[in-house]
C-alpha cells in the first residue's frame, strides 16, 4: 500500500473499522512514514476537537412558543451593531480567501497553458523537423541525378549529413559510388558512405566497388577505407590488384602498407 | 569564258574563306557546352552569345583541291575538322583531328557551362569563364584562369593549375590529380571548407591551417592525409586530391 492509500483508510484506522490485517499493516508503515505519522496526529487532532464540543442540547427557549422564539430573532436583527461587525469579519476573510483562489487560478492557468504551450511548440517542431529531413531527402535524391557533376557532389554532401539515411539514400549514393562518370563524385559518394559503414549492405558495396574499379586514385581510396573499417573480405581484391601487372605501382603500394593490418 | 571566270573568282573566294574565316554558330537557347577532343583545347571567354572557332592557319593541301576532309570520329559538318551539334540545351562540338592535330581553339560566352570529355594527350586551357566547368583529361594538363568555379576536374597524369579571381559559393569545386601536381590559388578573402588530400605527396600552402582537436579513439590509418580546414569561417566545398602529386595552395 503506498501513502495515498494509507491516508484514505487512516479514519477507519482512528475509529477502529478496520480488519486485523489492515490495521496490521498500517501500523508497521506509520512507524516508517513520518508524513502519514503526522496525517495521522491531525487527523486524532481534529477528532479529539470534535469529540471535546460539548454537545448542543435545546435549550430551555425551544420551549417557548414560537411566537417567542421568532420575536427573539427579530431583537437581534433590531441590534445591527452586533450583526455587521460579526458579518464584516467573516466576509473579510471569505474575501481574501476568495482573491488567494483567484489568484491561484490565474496562476495555475497561466502555467498550465505555458506548459501546454510548450508541448504542441515542441511538437509541432518535431513535425517540422521530420518534414526538413523527408524534404532534404527528396532533394538530394533528385539532385544526385543531375547532369552537373558539381550539383551530384552537392547531393552526395547532402546525403553524408543524414544521421540515419535511408535506404533510398544510400542506395543512391552506392550507386553514385559504382557508375558515376566523374570520379570526384565517386570518391565523395564513397567517403560519405564512411559514416554509415557499420551497414552490411554498406561494406559489401565497398568491396565490390574495389572489385570493379579502375581508376587508380579510386582504389586507393577504397583500400584505405576498407582498411580502417577491417573489412577482412575486401583482401582477395587488394590481392588481385597486387598481382594485376596493370595496376600503378603507387596502387600496390597502398595495398601493400594496408594488408599486414588486415591479415 | 565570262561564266567560267565568275565560277573560279566564286571558288576561290569560298575556298579563301573556309581556309581563312572564322565558324561562328549562335547559342540561342543553349545552356551547356560539351566539348570533346583528343589534342589540346583552348577555350577563351568572349561577350558575344555565340561559338566561335578560329580557323585561322588552316590550309588545304594541294592535292586536296576539290576533295572534302573526312574522319573517323564522324561527318565534319563545319569544314574546320569539327562537329557541331545542338541536342536540347546542350551544344555538341567534337574536334574530328587526331591527338597530334593542332590545338583546337574556340571562344564562347562567359556564363555558358563547359564540360571537357576525355581529352587524351591534349592539354586544356579555360580562360575568363564565370561558369561551371567540368572537365577529364588522360596526359594533358589543365590551366584555368581568371574563373569562380564550380569545377570539377580530374586529370590521370597532368597537372592541374586554377587561379580563381573569385569563388563562386553555388556548389562544390573537386580537382583531382593521380599523379600530377594541383596548384591553386585563391582571393585571400575566399569562404570554404577546403579538404586537401595527397596520398604520396606533400601539400603546400601559405593559408592559415586550423588543425581540429584530435578525437581520442580515433583510428589512425596508415597513409591517409587529410587536411580538412575552414577558410574564411566555411563555406563552399573545396576539395583538392592528388595520389602521388604535391598540392599548392595559394594566396593570391
Amino acid at each position: 500500500m503506498n501513502c495515498k492509500q494509507i491516508e484514505e483508510l487512516l479514519i477507519d484506522h482512528l475509529d477502529g473499522n478496520l480488519d486485523q490485517k489492515e490495521h496490521q499493516v498500517i501500523t508497521a508503515h506509520l512507524t516508517t512514514c513520518n508524513s502519514c505519522k503526522e496525517s495521522l496526529q491531525e487527523l486524532q487532532l481534529v477528532f479529539d476537537e470534535i469529540d471535546n464540543d460539548p454537545e448542543e442540547l435545546p435549550d430551555a427557549s425551544m420551549k417557548v412558543n414560537f411566537e417567542e422564539m421568532l420575536e427573539k430573532e427579530k431583537g437581534k436583527l433590531n441590534t445591527p451593531t452586533v450583526v455587521t461587525l460579526d458579518q464584516s469579519s467573516k466576509n473579510y476573510w471569505r474575501t481574501a480567501l476568495q482573491i488567494a483562489a483567484t489568484i491561484a487560478l490565474v496562476f495555475s492557468a497561466y502555467f498550465y497553458g505555458k506548459q501546454q504551450n510548450n508541448d504542441s511548440f515542441s511538437q509541432e517542431m518535431a513535425v517540422l523537423e521530420k518534414e526538413k529531413v523527408q524534404l532534404k531527402q527528396e532533394v538530394t535524391i533528385s539532385l544526385i541525378e543531375n547532369e552537373s557533376a558539381s550539383m551530384r557532389l552537392k547531393a552526395v554532401n547532402y546525403a553524408e549529413e543524414f544521421e540515419k539515411p535511408g535506404n533510398e539514400i544510400l542506395r543512391a549514393l552506392i550507386n553514385k559510388m559504382f557508375y558515376d562518370d566523374h570520379i570526384s563524385v565517386r570518391l565523395a559518394a564513397a567517403e560519405a558512405l564512411i559514416k554509415f559503414s557499420d551497414l552490411e549492405m554498406v561494406r559489401k558495396a565497398l568491396i565490390d566497388a574495389l572489385e570493379m574499379e579502375q581508376d587508380p586514385g579510386m582504389q586507393i581510396e577504397l583500400i584505405q577505407i576498407l582498411v580502417s573499417m577491417q573489412e577482412k573480405r575486401a583482401i582477395p581484391s587488394m590481392e588481385k590488384l597486387l598481382q594485376n601487372e596493370e595496376t600503378p605501382s603507387y596502387v600496390k603500394d597502398q595495398v601493400t602498407i594496408g594488408l599486414p593490418s588486415l591479415i | 569564258m565570262k561564266n567560267i571566270a565568275i565560277a573560279i573568282v566564286l571558288f576561290i573566294t569560298i575556298g579563301h574563306i573556309q581556309a581563312q574565316g572564322d565558324y561562328t554558330q549562335s547559342l540561342q537557347g543553349i545552356k551547356n557546352v560539351t566539348i570533346g577532343s583528343e589534342s589540346g583545347v583552348k577555350i577563351k571567354a568572349h561577350d558575344k552569345n555565340e561559338l566561335l572557332i578560329i580557323g585561322n592557319g588552316r590550309k588545304m593541301p594541294e592535292k586536296a583541291k576539290g576533295l572534302k576532309a573526312v574522319y573517323a570520329g564522324g561527318s565534319d559538318n563545319t569544314g574546320f575538322g569539327v562537329y557541331v551539334q545542338k541536342e536540347g540545351g546542350t551544344l555538341i562540338v567534337r574536334n574530328l583531328k587526331n591527338m597530334h592535330s593542332k590545338t583546337l581553339e574556340i571562344f564562347l560566352p562567359k556564363s555558358i557551362n563547359i564540360k571537357v570529355e576525355r581529352s587524351n594527350l591534349g592539354s586544356l586551357v579555360v580562360n575568363g569563364f564565370s561558369s561551371e566547368i567540368e572537365a577529364t583529361t588522360n596526359v594533358g594538363s589543365m590551366t584555368f584562369r581568371d574563373v569562380t568555379g564550380p569545377i570539377v576536374a580530374k586529370t590521370a597524369t597532368g597537372e592541374i593549375n586554377i587561379v580563381f579571381n573569385k569563388v563562386s559559393q553555388n556548389s562544390p569545386i573537386s580537382l583531382i590529380s593521380a599523379t600530377g601536381a594541383i596548384d591553386v590559388s585563391l582571393p585571400n578573402n575566399t569562404s570554404a571548407n577546403l579538404e586537401m588530400k595527397t596520398t604520396m605527396g606533400e601539400i603546400f600552402t601559405d593559408f592559415d591551417i586550423k588543425f581540429p582537436v584530435p578525437e581520442s579513439g580515433l583510428k589512425v590509418v596508415g597513409g591517409k592525409r587529410t587536411i580538412k580546414t575552414e577558410l574564411n569561417n566555411g563555406g563552399v566545398e573545396i576539395s583538392l586530391r592528388s595520389s602521388t602529386g604535391n598540392i599548392y595552395l595559394r594566396k593570391q
